[in-house]
């Protein structure tokens, strides 16, 4: 017995060892192609048509469609920055999702909305939709009000409302830089093959001052430190993580934040998934997989010029409840869509971007957190030296801070939106300080949602956001 | 043998990390102290360059003093002197001087020259900057940049002789139209906006082109762009010859232009744009729609009827749309559409008349004296009311206002309650 388990721990090490190294080689992978088309892309956009697609009366319009539940608090922000947005045709569609605080009373005050009777085609089923709001002074603005269904469910509420060609899905607590969707638009009116999905980046708005509610007038850097975390956690993933995806045309993460979809295509895909706590995801994989069976060209796109600031969770279960969901997001999508892994007919995208989520995102917590555990047991049974633990913990770290430090360097030379010097340096030491201990957090949250989902716990893990803060960014 | 090789590895990949670190902390640091150093030089310069313009150029009017503004080509003084001219020409300082003075400095030869270098982007951007200094003597060169197949290129080069306004550009690119519209989408946009800033001077560019040019492609963007060109005889005579194109984009761009002629109205216009409403293809009747909201009510309010039930929902919108528009004289129309069968058509009908506000007058209309209006506005609302689009009936009822105007809605309500 003693034999077998010590085999098993030391092929178990080896196999830690070879794990970690094909992880990080194919994110060093995706690094090196971020750089090269972060900076491309940058030098394009100095000279790029923006201005002539805004003048254009041709630009597809856009509906902006924002669900909604219980965010009496922040509403009113994240709807007037969508209507601030600089692009010649679009509406707003505010899909408020059974709330039961005084969201829709507050739209209908703030925006002088009444009651109207409006015909509405249920291309996507969803719960019943007990009235339409609208007002002549912003006759771009529609609220539905409807019965819970979930953010899903609003969403293909928003779509059966929509009267325009493409629609982009923008949080309640999340705020549009004003040439946000003109430039998310970019990809779709540039390509000679068609777009169906464009994902921009999302940043976090915590700490940020705002003008006049919704213009961002000083980016700072919040006190709370799980925030900071969060920062360099986000200009990985999006500078360098969905960039590096999108060279390679395999993108199966767009942010439910802020991503602009072809409406059509979504219709024929059967619409957002009620059910799913991470619709977007899911939405991506089913959109490869349509497309792929109609055998028809398509591209879903990333950029990482248009912005939409979002509000992070500020507090350790909040965070918890957001990972977790994300988690249990990721493998639904995956299991759901189980038959394109090494399926050749998805072609890269299932034997390549679909293995590597399920061996590398869905399976690495466990990993992780198992990992762990072996390898202090190696070392309490003898079987790994000293030396050999401390240096593969130094590897480990080494690797993280270097991919930390590697966001924070793209950040640097590219949008650069962390002006002063102390905001470059206390991020680069959250960098370092991410590796003791948040990170490894972060992984037990994941391996808590693998769990959850082996055991049919996959409920929506609601995160509260407090509301808005003061002119310094602090509430 | 095999743990120390093992060892030798994690320490050499620690080292090799250690070192990435070090090499992207140093590159990070550097780069802002570089920028910190070279941006508040420049400011500084800004600023001097800017008071010393505002004396010179703005207060006292002087011509063109160059030894105030001179420097060696590329430094920081050169680059601040450069913003400080462009942001006062776009302030509206009168541009001619400042266009000397900018040949003068040097900037306009310095640019010329960067034409031909190899990289895209500084060719770019030298076109982008001669562009907004708008010199005459650059268009030749810019020009030659029209023969280029990169469609960023293209779009910058358009972009700056749409600035500098002159005549030898704008036939220059509509010469180049087919070229310049097979680089796809982008170069497209970028053309019909740019062909815009040359304002009235574009309409007979265009349309002497159409002579030597019979691609449905480029004559959808010619009248596209004639479109939202002040109206115009020319630009409408060349529409007329193209409604019956077979290229439905080109009928349908024919249709827009033809839309916005404006009083006094053609006797011909009816005869021209009626026909289109039978269109095979479903945007040349919603563009037919859209442009005859000028004619009269009498002569269209029955064609644009029937397109209330048209198959596409598009057009069957602005039909409804449009007839709202119209008011009372389409009322015998609206009321035979809601007579009707088919209940999609029915329902965009009555959004329609809700969204135009046209309700408003039917409810209006309950209180007045005019015994026919009030019948079939009555009518109208009852069928409304049954599809249930009764949401302004019931508002007016809570609001103040004329009594006899509830009572005649109370009955509107009782009736469809019966029903």
């Amino acid at each position: 017995m003693k034999t077998a388990t010590i085999t098993f721990i030391l092929w178990f090490n080896y196999f830690v060892g070879a794990y970690f190294g094909v992880v990080n080689t194919i994110l060093a992978f995706l690094l090196a192609l971020s750089l090269f088309a972060i900076l491309r892309h940058i030098q394009r956009i100095k000279f790029a048509p923006i201005r002539d697609f805004h003048a254009s009366p041709e630009t597809p319009p856009v509906s902006i469609l924002i669900p909604v539940h219980n965010e009496e608090q922040i509403v009113l922000r994240s709807v007037r920055a969508a209507l601030a947005g600089d692009y010649p045709l679009f509406e707003v569609i505010v899909i408020n999702d059974g709330s039961q605080d005084d969201t829709l009373q507050m739209l209908i005050n703030v925006f002088q909305l009444k009651k109207i009777d409006r015909v509405y085609r249920t291309f996507l089923k969803t719960e019943a939709v007990h009235g339409f709001y609208a007002s002549k002074d912003t006759p771009n603005l529609l609220v539905i009000d409807k019965s819970r269904g979930g953010k899903a469910d609003a969403l293909n509420s928003g779509i059966n409302a929509s009267k325009c060609p493409y629609f982009c899905s923008v949080d309640a607590d999340s705020l549009l830089e004003k040439d946000a969707l003109i430039r998310i638009m970019t990809p779709v009116i540039e390509s000679s093959k068609p777009v169906i999905a464009c994902g921009g980046v999302v940043r976090v708005l915590n700490g940020v001052e705002l003008e006049d509610e919704i213009t961002i007038k000083k980016v700072d850097l919040p006190r709370n430190r799980l925030i900071l975390f969060q920062i360099v956690e986000y200009l990985r993933g999006f500078l360098f993580g969905r960039v590096g995806w999108d060279t390679l045309n395999s993108l199966l993460i767009l942010s439910g934040t802020f991503s602009l979809f072809h409406k059509q295509t979504v219709i024929e895909a059967g619409g957002f998934k009620v059910g799913n706590v991470s619709e977007d995801m899911e939405m991506i994989v089913r959109l490869h997989r349509l497309k792929r069976h109609q055998k028809k060209p398509y591209q879903i796109r990333f950029i990482s010029d248009p912005i939409c600031w979002t509000e992070a969770p500020e507090n350790m279960k909040m965070l918890a409840r957001q990972r977790r969901r994300w988690h249990l997001g990721l493998i639904q999508s995956i299991s759901q869509n189980r038959l394109m892994i090494f399926n050749p007919r998805y072609g890269t995208i299932g034997m390549v971007v679909m293995p590597y989520y399920v061996f590398f995102e869905v399976i690495g917590p466990i990993i992780e957190v198992v990992g762990y555990v072996v390898v202090l047991l190696s070392y309490f049974m003898g079987l790994l030296s000293v030396r050999f633990l401390m240096l593969f913990f130094t590897l480990a770290i080494f690797y993280g801070v270097f991919l930390s430090t590697a966001g924070i360097f793209l950040e640097e030379i590219t949008y650069r939106r962390y002006p002063r010097w102390r905001h470059m340096f206390r991020l680069l030491l959250y960098g370092v300080f991410e590796n003791f201990g948040y990170r490894q957090i972060n992984s037990f949250w994941r391996l808590q949602a693998v769990l959850n989902y082996l055991i049919g716990r996959t409920g929506w893990e609601y995160v509260q956001n407090k509301g808005p803060r003061d002119k310094k960014g602090d509430r | 043998m095999h743990d120390n090789l093992t060892i030798i590895i994690i320490v050499t990949t620690i080292a090799a990390l250690l070192f990435l670190i070090v090499v992207l902390l140093i590159a990070s640091v550097l780069r802002r102290v570089l920028n910190e150093r070279r941006y508040r030089t420049l400011d500084a310069l800004r600023q001097e360059y800017r008071e010393r313009a505002n004396r010179l150029l703005v207060k006292d009017g002087k011509e063109c003093p160059e030894p105030d503004f001179a420097a060696t080509t590329e430094s920081l003084e050169w680059q601040a002197v450069e913003e400080v001219l462009l942001d006062l020409m776009n302030s509206g300082v009168p541009g001619d001087e400042l266009k000397v003075l900018f040949h003068r400095l040097g900037y306009v030869a310095y640019y010329e020259n960067r034409l031909a270098s190899r990289n895209r982007l500084i060719r770019a951007s030298a076109i982008d900057k001669l562009g907004r200094m708008g010199p005459q003597s650059s268009l030749p060169k810019l020009l030659l940049r029209l023969n280029e197949t990169e469609p960023e290129i293209l779009t910058v080069t358009v972009r700056a002789l749409s600035r500098i306004g002159a005549k030898e550009g704008l036939i220059a690119i509509v010469e180049r139209l087919p070229v310049l519209l097979g680089q796809g989408l982008v170069t497209r946009k970028a053309m019909e906006t740019a062909l815009l800033n040359f304002g009235e001077d574009a309409i007979a560019c265009l349309v002497k082109y159409h002579i030597q040019d019979s691609d449905p492609w480029i004559m959808s963007c010619v009248l596209e762009t004639l479109s939202h060109l002040p109206p115009d005889i020319r630009s409408f005579s060349l529409a007329s010859e193209h409604l019956g194109s077979m290229n439905p984009e080109v009928r349908s761009k024919a249709l827009k232009v033809i839309g916005r002629v404006e009083a006094p109205l053609p006797a011909s216009l009816p005869d021209l744009i009626l026909p289109l409403f039978d269109d095979p293809v479903w945007f040349v009747r919603l563009q037919a729609v859209k442009s005859a909201n000028k004619l009269d009510c009498a002569r269209v309010a029955k064609s644009i009827g029937k397109l209330l039930f048209d198959k596409n929902w598009q057009v069957r919108s602005a039909a409804a749309l449009s007839l709202a528009q119209l008011g009372s004289c389409a009322m015998d129309v609206f009321f035979d559409a809601l007579m009707a069968e088919d209940i999609y058509a029915k329902e965009s009908i009555c959004e329609e008349i809700e969204k135009s506000g046209f309700v408003d007058q039917l409810i209006e209309h309950l209180g007045g004296n005019d015994e026919t209006l009030r019948t079939k506005s009555a009518a109208i609302l009852r069928i409304m009311h049954s599809l249930q689009f009764s949401t302004p009936l019931l508002e007016c009822l809570t609001a103040d206002g004329s009594v006899r105007i509830k009572g005649e809605i109370n009955k509107i309500l009782a009736a469809g309650a019966g029903q």
